[in-house]
C-alpha cells in the first residue's frame, strides 16, 4: 500500500504548498513592542542579568568592598555606638543580665551534651548520608549521559 | 512616521511569515512565539540598514530557521535517542491520532482539510517534521538538509519519506482518492 517515491513527493509538495500560512498570534506584536522598548533602555536601568558581563563583574566586586569595608568598621562603629549609648541602655542591661546567664548556661549544657553524645554518633552517621549521596550524584550523572547525550546518530 | 511606528509596520508585515516558519519547524505555538519575537528583537538592532532591503524577507526566514534549529538543538541529544527508540510499528496508526474522529471520512471542506493537513503535519515527530519543512518549504535539497542537521542523506531521504507517506495516509483518510491505486482497488 505504498505510492511511488516521485509522485508521493509530487503529491505532498502540492499539497503543502496549498497550505495557507499559519497566521501569528495576536500577542506576538504587543510582545516584540515591549521587547524592543525594554531593549532601548539604557542597560543599568534593565534587569542585572541582562547587564554587560563587564559591568555584572564590577557591581560584584563592588558589592563585594562595600560588604568588607563594612565588616572591617563594624568594631570601629561598636565601639563608638556602645561609648555614646552606654548610659542610656544601662537600666536595660542591668535587667537582662539574669535571663543572659540562664541562657549562657544552657548553651554550655548544650556543647557538653553535643560534645559527649551527640556527636561522634553524628560523625559516624554522616558517612552513610554521604555515600548514598555520592550514590545518587553518580546514578543521575549516569541517567542524564543516557537521555541527554552521548548517543550517536546512524 | 517615526521609527517605531516603522518597525510597528515592519513586524505586521513579516510577522505572519516568521511565525509561519518557526511554528512548520518547531510543531509548538508557544515556542514559535518566542523565537518568533527573538528575530523580530534581531532584526530591530539591524533596522536602519536591512529595514527598507528587499532581501528583509530572505534575511528574517533564515533568522528565523536558524534560531529554530538552535532551539530543537537544545533537545537534540533526546531528540537523537527517542528518534532511534521509535519504531515504525508505533507510528502506525499516526493519521487516526491526528485527526478529530468526527472528521474522519466525513465529507470535508477545503478550509477544513487544509487545517487537518496542517495539524498532522505539526504533530510529525521533529525527525521527520524539520527534514520534510526544509525539504517543502525552504527549498533545500536532501544534501544542503543532512548538513544542516548533521546527519547521513540517506537518513534524511528515509524520514522525508516516512513524512510524507502519514500526511498522505491522512489525506487518504480524509478523501480515498489519495489512496494510492492498489488500496483503492483492494477497497472496492
Amino acid at each position: 500500500m505504498t505510492m511511488d517515491p516521485d509522485e508521493l513527493a509530487a503529491l505532498i509538495d502540492s499539497e503543502l504548498r496549498d497550505l495557507p500560512g499559519p497566521r501569528a498570534p495576536r500577542s506576538l506584536l504587543p510582545r516584540v513592542l515591549a521587547a524592543v522598548a525594554e531593549a532601548r533602555r539604557p542597560w543599568y536601568a534593565r534587569a542585572w542579568r541582562t547587564w554587560p558581563s563587564a559591568w555584572q563583574a564590577a557591581s560584584v566586586v563592588a558589592c563585594a568592598l562595600l560588604l568588607a569595608a563594612a565588616a572591617l568598621s563594624l568594631p570601629v562603629v561598636q565601639t563608638a555606638a556602645l561609648h555614646y549609648a552606654a548610659p542610656a541602655v544601662a537600666p536595660v542591661a542591668e535587667a537582662v543580665q539574669p535571663v543572659a546567664s540562664r541562657i549562657e548556661a544552657v548553651q554550655r549544657a548544650f556543647e557538653v551534651i553535643w560534645r559527649v553524645v551527640i556527636g561522634p554518633v553524628a560523625a559516624m552517621a554522616l558517612v552513610p548520608v554521604f555515600l548514598m549521596l555520592a550514590a545518587s550524584l553518580a546514578l543521575g550523572a549516569a541517567l542524564r549521559r543516557l537521555a541527554f547525550g552521548g548517543m550517536t546518530q546512524s | 512616521m517615526t521609527d517605531a511606528d516603522r518597525f510597528e509596520a515592519f513586524i505586521r508585515e513579516y510577522q505572519d511569515m516568521v511565525f509561519a516558519t518557526a511554528v512548520r519547524l518547531l510543531g509548538n505555538p508557544v515556542d514559535a512565539e518566542d523565537v518568533s519575537q527573538t528575530v523580530f528583537l534581531k532584526a530591530y538592532e539591524r533596522f536602519d540598514e536591512m529595514g527598507t532591503s528587499p532581501t528583509v524577507a530572505g534575511w528574517l526566514k533564515t533568522v528565523t530557521t536558524n534560531l529554530c534549529l538552535n532551539h530543537l538543538g537544545r533537545y537534540r541529544s533526546r531528540w537523537r535517542l527517542f528518534s532511534e527508540l521509535r519504531h515504525d510499528d508505533d507510528e502506525a496508526g499516526f493519521e487516526e491520532s491526528v485527526l478529530d474522529p468526527a472528521v474522519a471520512g466525513a465529507a470535508l471542506d477545503e478550509v477544513d482539510r487544509r487545517r487537518q493537513l496542517e495539524e498532522a503535519l505539526r504533530r510529525l515527530p521533529a525527525h521527520q517534521r524539520i527534514p520534510l519543512v526544509l525539504f517543502h518549504f525552504d527549498e533545500q535539497s536532501y544534501q544542503q538538509i543532512a548538513d544542516t542537521l548533521g546527519v547521513s542523506l540517506a537518513k534524511v531521504k528515509a524520514d522525508i519519506y516516512r513524512a510524507r507517506e502519514k500526511l498522505r495516509a491522512t489525506l487518504s483518510v480524509l478523501d480515498p482518492t489519495y489512496a494510492p491505486a492498489d488500496a483503492r482497488g483492494r477497497t472496492r
